[in-house]
């Protein structure tokens, strides 16, 4: 466990026993990282606000059954992760990805939409297509690609196995290649 | 993990950006991408995808979450301290208790429902409405109740 996550436990401790001071350090510790991962998880800065309070008054409320062996911030994102999961699933925009992980189709043929665009060209079509991908692709490929988690977090996270992971990052991967490329073409880049 | 001539599926390079695979899996890929443009084409597609990642905006929240958060706790549920968890031998008074009431209701219980043999109905006082002296006996000794007097 690193630095950083033994004082977030520390905090969750004392948290724990009723220390609100405490657990508004934690709070500040977290806000970024988890309001940046529901933005981009719900598309909606508005959602991804009232989420995040959600989420920390859901993990108040929750901290009597936290135990210290679980790392505070991973059990944070499970959290927020449900709630934004409810929000979704309330609004009928949770689907199952099923795509196969194979290799892009772009590779296959030997060109690649990264390298004909700009920075801000690729920023803007990898917004749109996260926006696009399915949440179950989209929430992993956060975790790992904006959090950096690595996979036994993200198993941790999304109670997976980390076989599963590492699967679905393929897929999701795959997933997102597959439509930058159409989109890349779309907008006459290639 | 691959064999001459064969393209390892996108799970094998997804985990390689990942330095997630094991060293012999991670020995295999090295000698299989040193000959396959194709995979090596598609590493360096994930690896500007991984870049393009983290050129995306950095989103912060411009204030303090933690008051607003901390100024909406007392309308949260308080959390509430794990309750201490009771030993077996700490249950037995409590279980004697139980168990001795629970045995006297159920010996009063038969009792009353006719363990004796004999199931008795209940009994209902019957209620005369109709009485042949008026409430209160106010008539006794006056003609006029009777009719005929005059």
């Amino acid at each position: 466990m690193t630095e950083d996550a033994q004082d977030d436990n520390a905090l969750a401790g004392r948290a724990r026993d009723g220390d609100r001071g405490a657990f508004a350090e934690l709070v500040r510790r977290h806000q970024d990282r988890v309001f940046r991962f529901l933005l981009r998880l719900t598309g909606s800065r508005d959602d991804a606000l009232d989420l995040a309070q959600d989420a920390f008054l859901r993990a108040w409320q929750a901290l009597p059954g936290w135990r210290p062996e679980a790392k505070f911030g991973t059990w944070l994102f499970q959290i927020a992760r449900n709630a934004a999961l409810d929000l979704l699933r309330r609004r009928g925009t949770v689907e199952v990805a099923t795509e196969p992980a194979a290799l892009p189709e772009r590779s296959r043929r030997g060109d690649d939409p990264f390298v004909r665009l700009d920075g801000a060209q690729r920023v803007r079509l990898l917004e749109r297509v996260l926006a696009e991908l399915s949440p179950e692709h989209r929430e992993i490929l956060l975790l790992r690609e904006i959090e950096e988690m690595a996979y036994d977090e993200i198993a941790a996270t999304l109670h997976l196995t980390e076989g599963t992971v590492k699967s679905r990052l393929a897929r999701a991967r795959t997933a997102l290649l597959e439509r930058f490329r159409q989109l890349a073409g779309e907008n006459g880049h290639d | 993990m691959t064999e001459p001539g064969t393209c390892p599926r996108m799970d094998g390079l997804s985990a390689y950006v990942d330095d997630a695979l094991a060293p012999t899996e991670r020995t295999a890929l090295d000698a299989h991408l040193a000959t396959c443009p194709v995979c090596g084409a598609a590493l360096a597609e994930l690896a500007r995808l991984r870049q393009t990642f983290r050129d995306l905006p950095d989103e912060k929240l411009a204030f303090d979450l933690g008051a607003v958060v901390l100024g909406r706790l007392p309308a949260a549920l308080r959390p509430v301290a794990p309750r201490p968890r009771r030993r077996l031998w700490q249950l037995a008074p409590v279980s004697l208790g139980a168990a001795a009431a629970l045995a006297t209701g159920l010996y009063l219980g038969a009792l009353l429902s006719g363990a004796a043999g004999v199931v008795q109905p209940p009994r209902l006082a019957a209620m005369a409405v109709f009485d042949a002296v008026p409430p209160g006996a106010v008539c006794l000794g006056q003609p006029s109740c009777y009719g005929g007097a005059k």
